[in-house]
């Protein structure tokens, strides 16, 4: 293996950690690139559109937001997220009655990878979206799309600020949890 | 929900994700100290505790190297794929288990080994340890599902022996019967129904 370089992703980690929201978000938008790039090579040739594409991306992202607490800090933060997509790419496609290899070592070509850009015709988000109860819906879309804060939301929705803030995180494992084919 | 849209929900939820091992360390010393004061308060120590303390420790040590041994592969089968060469750790409590065993038919005779094994008590045995394991096994299960586990099937089952070397250490305590062929026999059975149970429960509940 070549020098890894820098742990950037891992410095936004860290910083993400200690509650440093911009940090986070530049962290999820490389990452959600790179998957992109990793996820297209993994099923490359399988008949695999665009869209289902974007929905594993998904499914990755919310596994690294539930699982971060499991990232070592002392360790780099490539290996940790590359086991995680392979894990979550083999998992996704076998769910979809398709296999894809995902080879052991290819976290630098993760890295190298140009960035690509999204094919938003997510079909999936919006399923398990969908069946999420109606306030649950409500505080995901308005942070999410509306782009408000929990403070705003817990006014216009009569809730305290902190029960927002705590719904907003059992709605996000929710969708993990349907994302990964449970709560049939 | 557009990629771009569901990373403003990740990053606005700033609630903690503790991981499997944060989890553990929380979770397992309330659920065998719980384990533990029930158990001294519903059954007790043996009544000739302190003449028997060497048959105690005989049992324990083989009951507390399975214990032990299994929960210190917990953090691996945790976050990842394998147990590794720390699995050989796994085979210290068989392999005491197995001198003991021998000591106790060199120095006591073939004779009465059947008995020995068969022992009187054994329902109690096979009924409390898998008892005791309960709560520990509830907090490991509940650890591991913070975690990442690549095989939940053996994830499972690590956390199963791991909980029946606690529930059966516990046990040591109360339980009467001295020789370690009756620990090899009813006590091996007991920690097998545990670490099997362990086995379903993580391959339905341990996927992620």
């Amino acid at each position: 293996m070549t020098d890894p370089g820098p742990d950037i992703w891992g410095d936004w980690m860290r910083l993400a950690l200690r509650g440093d929201e911009a940090a986070y978000r530049r962290l999820l938008t490389a990452l959600a690139s790179a998957l992109r790039a990793l996820v297209r090579r993994a099923v490359a040739g399988n008949g695999v559109g665009a869209a289902d594409t974007e929905d594993t991306v998904q499914e990755i992202l919310l596994a690294v937001h539930l699982k971060r607490g499991n990232w070592d800090q002392d360790q780099p933060f490539r290996p940790w997220v590359y086991g995680l997509a392979r894990h979550k790419i083999i998992d996704a496609h076998r769910r979809r009655g398709r296999n894809v290899s995902v080879p052991l070592e290819d976290v630098e070509a993760m890295l190298e990878a140009a960035p690509v850009v999204a094919d938003d015709s997510m079909r999936e988000a919006e399923q398990w979206l969908s069946r999420l109860g109606t306030r649950d819906q409500a505080i995901v879309r308005a942070i999410a799309i509306e782009e408000r804060s929990a403070a705003e939301i817990s006014r216009s929705l009569g809730m305290q600020e902190g029960a927002v803030r705590v719904a907003l995180h059992r709605a996000l494992k929710r969708l993990a949890t349907l994302a990964q084919g449970g709560g049939r | 929900m557009k990629t771009d849209d569901l990373i403003k929900a990740l990053a606005a939820d700033q609630q903690p994700a503790p991981g499997a091992r944060e989890t553990l360390l929380r979770a397992l010393p309330p659920a065998v100290l719980a384990t533990a004061v029930l158990m001294l308060v519903v059954l007790g120590l043996r009544p000739d505790a302190m003449q028997a303390i060497p048959a105690t420790a005989m049992k324990l040590s083989i009951t507390l190297s399975l214990a032990l041994a299994a929960l210190a592969l917990l953090p691996l089968v945790a976050t990842g794929p394998a147990l590794g060469r720390m699995k050989g750790l796994l085979w210290i409590a068989p392999v005491l288990l197995a001198g003991f065993a021998v000591v106790d038919i060199v120095g006591n005779g073939s004779a009465g080994a059947l008995t020995r094994m068969v022992g009187m008590k054994s329902n109690h045995c096979l009924i409390l340890i898998p008892l005791m394991s309960v709560v520990p096994l509830a907090a490991l299960m509940f650890a591991l599902r913070r975690g990442m586990a690549t095989n939940p099937t053996i994830a499972g089952a690590v956390a199963g022996l791991a909980a029946a070397g606690i529930g059966a250490s516990l046990y040591a305590l109360n339980c009467m019967e001295d020789s370690p062929l009756f620990v090899a026999s009813w006590y091996t059975i007991a920690v097998l129904i545990v670490t099997g149970t362990g086995a379903l429960i993580g391959s339905r509940l341990l996927r992620w």
